[in-house]
């Protein structure tokens, strides 16, 4: 008896509970995506200061950084600081547009790097900092050049710098010499050293991740880049893609799938490839993964021996519809101060921090890092990927697989209409 | 219950031995190809465990067992609110099995049982609706729990998968193979059609319910989509988010993530089993229908 | 809420003849139930609205609009705009091809494999129980960590891959290469559902009544011949929901090709593992064009519902 009258009262009370949900979703009305919260007249509340603030990130090596940081921040500015955290970056980046859309994106974002910035800079969900930068203790001198450039788009400038990133090539060396190879200093001693790993070894050479960036780090050895979409296939983009599709065809290069991997990291650890573009990321996971592995991190080798790296990293951008940029920005200054650039070092988070000072104090803690001087990574490239980068990164990874895959289209081809597609 | 086996001994005709012999032969035959298949489908998850006691030095090679460690799940330990995961997955993944056993039940049932108008529609409707895949509404979605104020609560998680088109489907089928003369033998005894379905339908049916439960468990707890879009606070997070947050910045851990594979899986094995000795009993003694 | 059962009760002398008794309580019984059918529907029939028809319907307008990427209110009327572009698109077409392909393989490996396993299982008593559990684990594992498992299996020179290789399949990477990644979708992804199907005809096989069983030995039917006329027909429900099931839920694979994609493009390698799902997910939110991923998740469904609705017309016995 208990069991029907628990069973009705479960359905009684779930009938209900659907009715009352239906009635209050009825004022809602899911059909407008944009109500009225977080209007963006907040220029004239400039006299009310919030007392919270949201800060976006992904969940990874920063958690136990960014969760001190956020507690000075209350502690100097009185300001709770709530975290919206993404598991990883690829969900910030997944989730964000659509947050924008429900208006409920957090006031401050943290990127990892400023290639997905041009499009929500366009669009204007974003906003510039300049403005902002006057009244606030944020002192761009202290970064270096390359990366303030990078982080600037149109004369405005978008995010304040956290964290330096750069690319490097990394020799595994163990592999190479059990190849008789020496590091190779250009492009050309380059592709021949791989294919050499390849005859000696039966190893892989060069391992990739085929993602825009990684694609973009041969572009640039090349001397070659996207600016923006003005030069996508310029002569130097295409030699760099042809000469890469035409070592994956003799194995000396291969995808990092293909060996196993599921970043090129792994098949360095693992020895089963010689060589991959990278970055500072890499001495934290060998240390962990590899710590018996010899390995090198250098400048990309170029055309003229001299060496290219890009300088780009994490920086806080502030939401354009946030209620109270000044106070965003307040935020933001105590995020990116000295302390805690300092604090990157002490707290082995793993990265490097934006200032030169800092980066001075984590190249000297950290050996491996020797090769990446001050003048290397101010005279650094910037991420120049055109606007459209998720749908041209899209693209020029498919054609690229698909050129590998031997579907009889050239390296020329496939530039020639990513151009058409996503020049200016 | 052994259907399928003949439990009626034949005669020898005069080969009585030699059949018997080849009878459990077969059997062992039998016996020891499913053993490996199940030795088959257990291996990833004993694979999953093995690397979750690697130290990250070690990963992909083969250890003794003094080089074992439970270093994984320290580390998860001590990055995660691991206990309060657990929890919350635990009482989301409740809530929708108990609410999607009500409502796919008497669903299926009605679909299943009674003629009446617009049934074939509902029941087409049904199948139309499990064609179309979350990610193609997930955005709506999203916005419609934004708008209802829903975000990183527990009604967001819950409500919207109580009711599950595949359960309701996997109802309707099980009720029909109930024979009709139970449900006129119910009227002429004077039962109502709702007692005849509590009474009579949903206890023959006890092991379609038992399957609906351990499905919506399943996927409930399993599932990543949704609560990743819907929940943004680390303490709102269910295990499969939380546990994919457990990385660096830039690579994965390969060993922690096993390590949280492990943690994610072992529960629903247990659950699994406790259930499964729950319907044995259950269907034994509803009997012999028919 | 009872019925009288009895016509007599009804009847007034004189009044009517039994017929019409007879036929006034199936009247009646037929308005209860209809009243109690539509009211044990009505909980599941509200959460349907609400959490599926009115997203899916939502995002069906949006498949004629174009929107932009981070402002929902900003959209334009575009019409069929997005419908021809997919029509024209190669991509798409390659992806309604590929979970074609995926789909003839996948369902009737999974299902035959399904009712062999689960019919083999009633032969055992003892560990039946723990033989079922091993069978299900596959499905209750997470998807990333099964297909990355498989994907240590079929590496070049992994321990799958090299025994296959030996046995006449490509020297290669079966996940990392154009030809082979689709069928290791194919084997993966039946590896993780054939147990959820072993675990439903093993329900079903269990509600066949064993005297059915007792009568064919009894009329000297062999194993095979009992599966065939006893355990076959009994299992056509169950049977029914397997291959539909499994029909709909092969069209939607995305997990185990999303987790083959990692870090790179989806659909890799060169869109051999791209399946309707990446692609509509791709557009909606790698390429953050809604309206364009709704106006593919439109046409799989009119698809759908026009292949259901032939279906009837040709086999009027179908889902019954």
């Amino acid at each position: 008896m208990t069991t029907i009258t628990r069973r009705r009262g479960a359905v009684t009370a779930i009938a209900v509970m659907s009715v009352v949900a239906l009635a209050a979703c009825g004022g809602g009305g899911s059909e407008e995506g944009g109500s009225d919260e977080g209007s963006t007249d907040s220029p004239s509340r400039e006299e009310e200061r919030v007392a919270d603030v949201t800060v976006g990130y992904s969940a990874g090596s920063l958690d136990a950084y960014l969760e001190a940081m956020f507690d000075r921040v209350e502690e100097e500015l009185g300001v709770t600081v709530t975290p919206v955290v993404y598991p990883t970056y690829d969900d910030q980046l997944n989730q964000l547009p659509n947050q924008f859309a429900g208006q409920t994106a957090p006031d401050i974002i943290l990127w990892d790097n400023a290639a997905p910035v041009a499009q929500y800079a366009a669009e204007g969900v974003i906003r510039p900092v300049d403005d902002l930068l006057a009244d606030s203790d944020v002192d761009l001198s202290a970064f270096p050049q390359a990366l303030v450039d990078g982080w600037t788009l149109d004369g405005g400038l978008y995010a304040v710098p956290s964290y330096l990133q750069n690319s490097a090539m990394i020799y595994n060396m163990d592999v190479l010499s059990e190849a008789g190879v020496e590091v190779p200093t250009t492009v050309a001693e380059l592709g021949e050293a791989a294919q050499q790993v390849k005859d000696a070894t039966g190893k892989a050479g060069i391992v990739v991740l085929e993602n825009l960036f990684h694609l973009t780090q041969y572009v640039l050895a090349f001397g070659g880049g996207w600016d923006y979409g003005r030069s996508i296939d310029s002569p130097a983009n295409v030699e760099a893609i042809q000469w890469l599709a035409d070592l994956y065809a003799t194995g000396a290069a291969a995808s990092a799938q293909a060996l196993g991997a599921t970043w090129d990291g792994e098949a360095i650890a693992a020895g089963t490839a010689a060589m991959s573009d990278g970055g500072p990321w890499y001495i934290g996971f060998m240390a962990g993964s590899a710590p018996d592995v010899e390995y090198r991190m250098l400048p990309l080798p170029d055309v003229d021996g001299r060496g290219v790296v890009t300088t780009y990293g994490g920086g806080f951008s502030i939401n354009a519809a946030a209620p109270d940029p000044k106070t965003a920005m307040d935020v933001i200054a105590v995020l990116t101060d000295a302390t805690a650039q300092e604090a990157i070092v002490t707290m082995e988070v793993g990265f490097v921090p934006a200032m030169t000072e800092f980066a001075e104090t984590y190249r000297e803690a950290t050996p491996e890092y020797a090769a990446f001087t001050d003048e290397v990574l101010a005279s650094g490239r910037t991420l120049d990927y055109p606007l459209q980068t998720a749908e041209f990164g899209n693209a020029l990874i498919a054609g690229f697989q698909g050129l590998v895959a031997g579907n009889g289209s050239t390296a020329q081809e496939l530039l020639s209409d990513l151009q058409a597609q996503f020049g200016q | 219950m052994t259907a399928g086996v003949s439990t009626v001994v034949r005669p020898a005709r005069g080969r009585g031995w030699g059949r018997r012999r080849a009878r459990r032969v077969g059997r062992a035959v039998q016996l020891t190809v499913l053993t490996l298949f199940g030795l088959v489908m257990i291996a990833p998850l004993a694979f999953a465990l093995y690397v979750s006691l690697l130290d990250p030095a070690d990963y992909l090679s083969l250890v003794p067992p003094d080089r074992l460690t439970l270093s994984n799940y320290v580390y998860v330990w001590q990055h995660a609110p691991i206990a309060r995961w657990y929890l919350n997955t635990l009482v989301v993944t409740a809530l929708v099995v108990a609410g999607a056993v009500v409502v796919n039940t008497l669903a299926g049932y009605a679909l299943a049982r009674f003629r009446f108008r617009g049934r074939q529609v509902v029941f087409l409707a049904v199948i139309a609706i499990l064609m179309v895949p979350l990610q193609a509404y997930l955005i709506p979605l999203y916005l419609q729990i934004v708008d209802l104020g829903w975000l990183n609560t527990v009604l967001a998680l819950t409500v919207p998968f109580v009711v599950n088109p595949l359960l309701i489907f996997l109802m309707r089928q099980s009720f029909t193979t109930l024979p009709k003369e139970l449900d006129e033998a119910a009227a002429v005894d004077g039962a109502g059609r709702f007692y005849t379905f509590l009474r009579i339908g949903v206890p023959l049916s006890l092991t379609a319910v038992a399957t609906q439960a351990i499905l919506a468990g399943t996927w409930t707890w399993n599932s990543f989509m949704i609560p990743v879009t819907m929940t943004t606070q680390r303490d709102m997070f269910v295990l499969t988010v939380g546990l994919n947050s457990l990385q660096a910045q830039h690579y994965t851990l390969p060993t922690v993530q096993m390590a949280g594979v492990v943690l994610l899986t072992i529960p629903v094995v247990v659950m699994f089993v406790a259930f499964q000795r729950h319907i044995v009993p259950s269907v034994a003694s509803t009997g012999i229908k028919g | 809420m009872m019925t009288t059962g009895s016509a007599a009760s009804d009847a007034r002398p004189g009044r009517a003849s039994r017929a019409e008794a007879v036929g006034r309580w199936l009247r009646r019984g037929s308005v209860r139930e209809t009243t109690t059918a539509w009211a044990m529907l009505t909980p599941a029939i509200v959460l349907l609205l609400w959490w599926f028809v009115a997203p899916i319907v939502q995002s069906a307008v949006l498949s004629f609009q174009e929107v932009s990427k981070f402002r929902f209110d900003e959209r334009r009327f575009v019409g069929l705009d997005n419908y021809a572009h997919l029509f024209a698109d190669d991509a798409f077409r390659r992806s309604l091809n590929i979970t074609a392909t995926f789909v003839l393989l996948v369902v009737p490996a999974q299902t035959v494999l399904a009712i062999l396993v689960a019919a083999a299982l009633q032969g055992v008593v003892r560990g039946r129980a723990a033989l079922r559990t091993a069978y299900f684990v596959p499905y209750m594992t997470s998807t990333v960590a099964v297909t990355t498992i498989f994907m240590q299996l079929f590496v070049r020179g992994g321990p799958v891959s090299s025994t296959l290789a030996r046995l006449g399949a490509p020297d290669v990477t079966w996940y990392a290469d154009a030809g082979m990644a689709l069928p290791f979708l194919v084997i993966v992804y039946v590896y993780m559902f054939v147990g959820l199907y072993i675990v439903i005809f093993i329900g079903g096989m269990e509600s066949i009544p064993a005297s059915l069983y007792e009568a064919a030995t009894m009329d000297g039917a062999g194993i095979v011949r009992r599966f065939w006329h006893v355990t076959l027909p009994g299992l056509r429900p169950y049977a029914v929901f397997v291959v539909v099931a499994g029909i709909i839920q092969a069209i939607q694979v995305f997990d185990q090709a999303y987790v083959i994609s990692g870090g790179t493009v989806l659909g890799s390698p060169a869109g051999a593992t791209s399946t309707l799902v990446i692609f509509i997910y791709q557009q909606a939110f790698r390429l953050n064009d809604i309206g364009y991923g709704a106006a593919a998740t439109v046409v799989l469904l009119v698809a759908v519902i026009v292949a259901g609705i032939v279906s009837r017309r040709v086999a009027p016995r179908g889902a019954e």
